[in-house]
C-alpha cells in the first residue's frame, strides 16, 4: 500500500523540480552558510571555483572574496524578504587571457534559518559595460584633440596660406617675365629655389598636422624621441600664439631621450598644456609667454611648460585635473583637456602635476623614460 | 591720384610677401613703406603722407582689423585701405563698415592687385564718371521697384551707401537709386551690391557710377559722410 502523500512533501516536491529545472542558479543555505540545497546551474557556476569538489558551505566558496556577503547572511534580521539584490562578486578569471568572472549574488530570506542564493553570472554584462565605458573615454579623447587642433586651425591655415601666397606671387611673376621672354636661367634658378623653401615649409606644416589629428589611441606603444614630439606641438601651437603675441619658447632638449609612447596621444597632451599656458599668459597681459622644455630626471623624463600667467590660485589647485572643471570662456576648451591629459600619462605609467616649488605656473607631465637598451635599439 | 605719385604703406607679418608686394608697386614708380605688423603700420600711417593701406589681417602684436579701426579713428584723415588676407577670415560687411574699400584674398598674382591699387586711388570724379560695362549684367532700377527711399533709409559712406529697401537684392546685382532729396543736386548712382542683410532688408551699396549733374553733389556727401565706413552697416544714428 502506497503511504498517502502530504500537501507539505508535495510542495517541497515541486520546489525541488522547479531549482532542478530553473535557469538560475540556486541554493538554500542556513544562516551560517551551510547548503541544504543546491541546483545543478549553481553549481555549474560554482565550478570555477570548486574545481567539482564538494562544497559544504556557501561562505567557504564566496565569503573570503566578499566578506560583506557573509556578513549580511550572518546579520540578517530574520525579516522575511530580499537581503541582497544583485550584489556584484568579483572572482580570478579563468586564465590570464580570459575576461573576469563576475556572478551576481540576490538573497532572499525563505524563513527564520533558510535562505535562498541567486546567482546569475553577468560576466558578459559586465565586459560590456566595461566596453563602453572604454569607448566613451576614447570618444571624449578624440573628442578633446579635435577641440585642440580646431582651436589651431585658424592660424594654421593663415599659415599654410602664406607659402601658397609666396609660391603664387613669385611663379606669375616669373611667368610674366617669361611672356616677355625676359626670363633668364638665373631667374629661373633662383625662382625655383625660393619655391622650393615655401613647399617645404607647407609640407612640415601638413605632415605635423596630419601626425596629430589622427586617432592615434589604438596604437601600440612605440619609441619615439620626445624632442620631436615636442618640436611637433609647437610647430602646430605657433601661428596661434604668434597671432596673439604670445611668445612660445621652445628649451633645448636632449635629443637623446626616448620614450615609449603613443606619440599623437602625448601630442595631444602637449598641446594641451601649451593652450593652457598660452591662455593663462595672454590673460595675464604684459611680456606673455610659455615655455616648453624637457630633461631627465633618474629613469623618468619630465616636460615642464611653464607660463607667465597668474598661476593657479590655491582654491581651484584641487580641481584642476577634474573633468569638466573650466576657467576658461564658455567656448574656449571643453574642460576636459587636464583630466584628459591626466589620463593618458597615468596609461604612460606617468602623471601630470603643478610644480609648486616654481615662482611662475609650471606643469610638469613626467613620463618614464625608454630604458637605455631598448632606446639604443630604436635609434 | 595715379600710382606713381602714391604713397603705399604694406603691411603683411611674413616678410617674404612684404618683399614681392613691395617689389611690384616699386615698378610701378609708387614710394613704399613696409611693416611687418599692425602697430608698425600704424607707425609709419603717423609719420608719413600715406595714400594706401594694403593689409594682412591675421598678424602678431596687432591686426589688420585694429590697424583700419585705429586709423579709422579721425573721420576725414584715413588712408584708402585694401585687405589681401586668407579666405573667410571676416565677413566683408564688416570690412566695409570698417573703411576697407576692397577685400582680396591670398594668393594673388601682381595684375590683380596693382589694378585694384590703382582704382582704389582714382580719384571719385574718374572713378565715377564711366558706367559699368553692360556685360556685367543688367542694372535694376531701384525707384522702379520701390517708392523713393526715404532720408532715415539710407546712410553714405566714404565709397557706398547702406540702404533699407524691400527690393529683393543679392550680392553682385547692378542697381540704379535715383535720388533727390538727400542731395544739393539730383543724383543717379549706379552701384553693385556687396553684401545683403535680409532680415534687416539691408543692402551695401558700393558706388560704381554716378551722372554728371549729381556727382559733385554725391563726392561731397561721401567725402563728408561723418564716418570712415566705406559703406556703413546700418541706417540709423551712429
Amino acid at each position: 500500500m502506497i503511504a498517502p502523500v502530504s500537501e507539505l512533501e508535495l510542495e517541497h516536491e515541486a520546489l525541488l523540480s522547479f531549482m532542478y529545472m530553473c535557469p538560475v542558479g540556486l541554493i538554500q543555505i542556513t544562516g551560517d552558510g551551510t547548503i541544504t540545497m543546491i541546483n545543478p546551474h549553481a553549481m555549474s557556476l560554482l565550478m570555477p571555483i570548486t574545481h567539482n569538489s564538494v562544497v559544504e558551505n556557501l561562505f567557504d566558496v564566496l565569503g573570503p572574496r566578499n566578506p560583506e556577503l557573509c556578513a549580511s547572511i550572518q546579520n540578517f534580521a530574520g525579516i522575511c524578504g530580499p537581503v541582497l539584490q544583485g550584489r556584484r562578486i568579483h572572482l580570478p578569471p579563468e586564465g590570464p587571457d580570459q575576461p573576469p568572472y563576475v556572478l551576481s549574488c540576490t538573497l532572499l530570506m525563505i524563513n527564520r534559518n533558510c535562505l535562498m542564493v541567486m546567482l546569475r553570472d553577468v560576466s558578459a554584462e559586465v565586459a560590456l559595460e566595461a566596453s563602453r565605458r572604454e569607448a566613451a573615454k576614447r570618444k571624449a579623447m578624440a573628442n578633446d584633440r579635435l577641440v585642440a587642433l580646431g582651436t589651431m586651425a585658424g592660424g594654421l591655415a593663415h599659415e599654410i596660406n602664406n607659402p601658397v601666397a609666396i609660391i603664387h606671387a613669385l611663379i606669375t611673376d616669373l611667368a610674366e617675365t617669361a611672356a616677355r621672354g625676359e626670363a633668364g636661367c638665373r631667374d629661373v634658378a633662383a625662382t625655383a629655389a625660393e619655391v622650393l623653401v615655401a613647399c617645404k615649409r607647407i609640407e612640415r606644416l601638413i605632415s605635423n598636422l596630419l601626425r596629430l589629428a589622427r586617432d592615434g589611441a589604438g596604437d601600440p606603444f612605440a619609441p619615439a624621441v620626445l624632442v620631436e614630439i615636442i618640436n611637433r606641438a609647437a610647430s602646430v601651437c605657433e601661428a596661434f600664439f604668434r597671432e596673439s603675441a604670445v611668445k612660445l619658447v621652445v628649451g633645448r632638449t636632449d635629443p637623446s631621450i626616448f620614450l615609449s609612447c603613443r606619440e599623437v596621444q602625448i601630442g595631444q597632451v602637449l598641446i594641451n598644456l601649451l593652450q593652457n599656458g598660452f591662455y593663462a599668459a595672454k590673460a595675464r597681459g604684459g611680456a606673455a609667454r610659455v615655455r616648453i622644455e624637457a630633461r631627465r630626471n633618474g629613469s623618468d623624463a619630465e616636460i615642464r611648460v611653464t607660463d607667465s600667467g597668474q598661476g593657479v590660485p590655491a582654491a581651484i589647485r584641487e580641481r584642476i585635473m577634474e573633468p569638466f572643471f573650466t576657467t576658461k570662456p564658455v567656448g574656449e576648451g571643453t574642460g576636459l583637456g587636464l583630466s584628459i591629459a591626466g589620463e593618458i600619462a597615468r596609461a604612460h605609467g606617468g602623471r601630470i602635476s603643478l610644480d609648486d616649488s616654481n615662482a611662475e605656473t609650471c606643469f610638469v607631465l613626467t613620463l618614464p623614460l625608454l630604458s637605455d637598451n631598448a632606446s639604443h635599439a630604436a635609434r | 591720384m595715379p600710382l606713381d605719385e602714391a604713397t603705399i604703406l604694406i603691411v603683411d607679418d611674413e616678410p617674404q610677401l612684404l618683399t614681392i608686394f613691395g617689389s611690384w608697386f616699386k615698378r610701378e614708380g609708387c614710394r613704399i613703406l613696409l611693416a611687418e605688423n599692425g602697430a608698425e603700420g600704424l607707425k609709419l600711417a603717423s609719420q608719413n603722407r600715406v595714400d594706401l593701406v594694403i593689409s594682412d589681417i591675421r598678424m602678431p602684436v596687432m591686426s589688420g582689423i585694429e590697424l583700419a579701426q585705429r586709423l579709422g579713428k579721425h573721420p576725414g584723415s584715413m588712408p584708402q585701405m585694401l585687405f589681401v588676407s586668407s579666405a573667410g577670415e571676416i565677413e566683408d560687411r564688416e570690412l566695409y563698415d570698417l573703411g576697407v574699400a576692397r577685400m582680396l584674398h591670398k594668393p594673388i598674382g601682381r595684375q590683380k592687385l596693382v589694378e585694384a591699387a590703382r582704382l582704389c586711388l582714382l580719384d571719385k570724379d574718374k572713378r565715377w564718371s564711366t558706367p559699368p560695362n553692360p556685360d556685367e549684367g543688367t542694372i535694376r532700377d531701384l525707384v522702379s521697384q520701390a517708392s523713393e527711399p526715404p532720408s532715415d533709409r539710407i546712410a553714405f559712406g566714404r565709397g557706398g551707401l547702406c540702404l533699407c529697401s524691400n527690393a529683393n537684392l543679392q550680392k553682385g546685382h547692378l542697381v540704379r537709386v535715383n535720388l533727390t532729396s538727400e542731395l544739393d543736386a539730383p543724383a543717379s548712382i549706379v552701384a553693385t551690391v556687396q553684401w545683403v542683410a535680409p532680415q534687416h532688408w539691408l543692402s551695401g551699396l558700393e558706388i560704381r557710377y554716378v551722372d554728371q549733374i549729381g556727382r559733385a553733389s554725391v563726392i561731397r556727401v561721401t567725402d563728408n559722410a561723418g564716418v570712415n565706413a566705406f559703406i556703413p552697416r546700418t541706417v540709423g544714428p551712429r
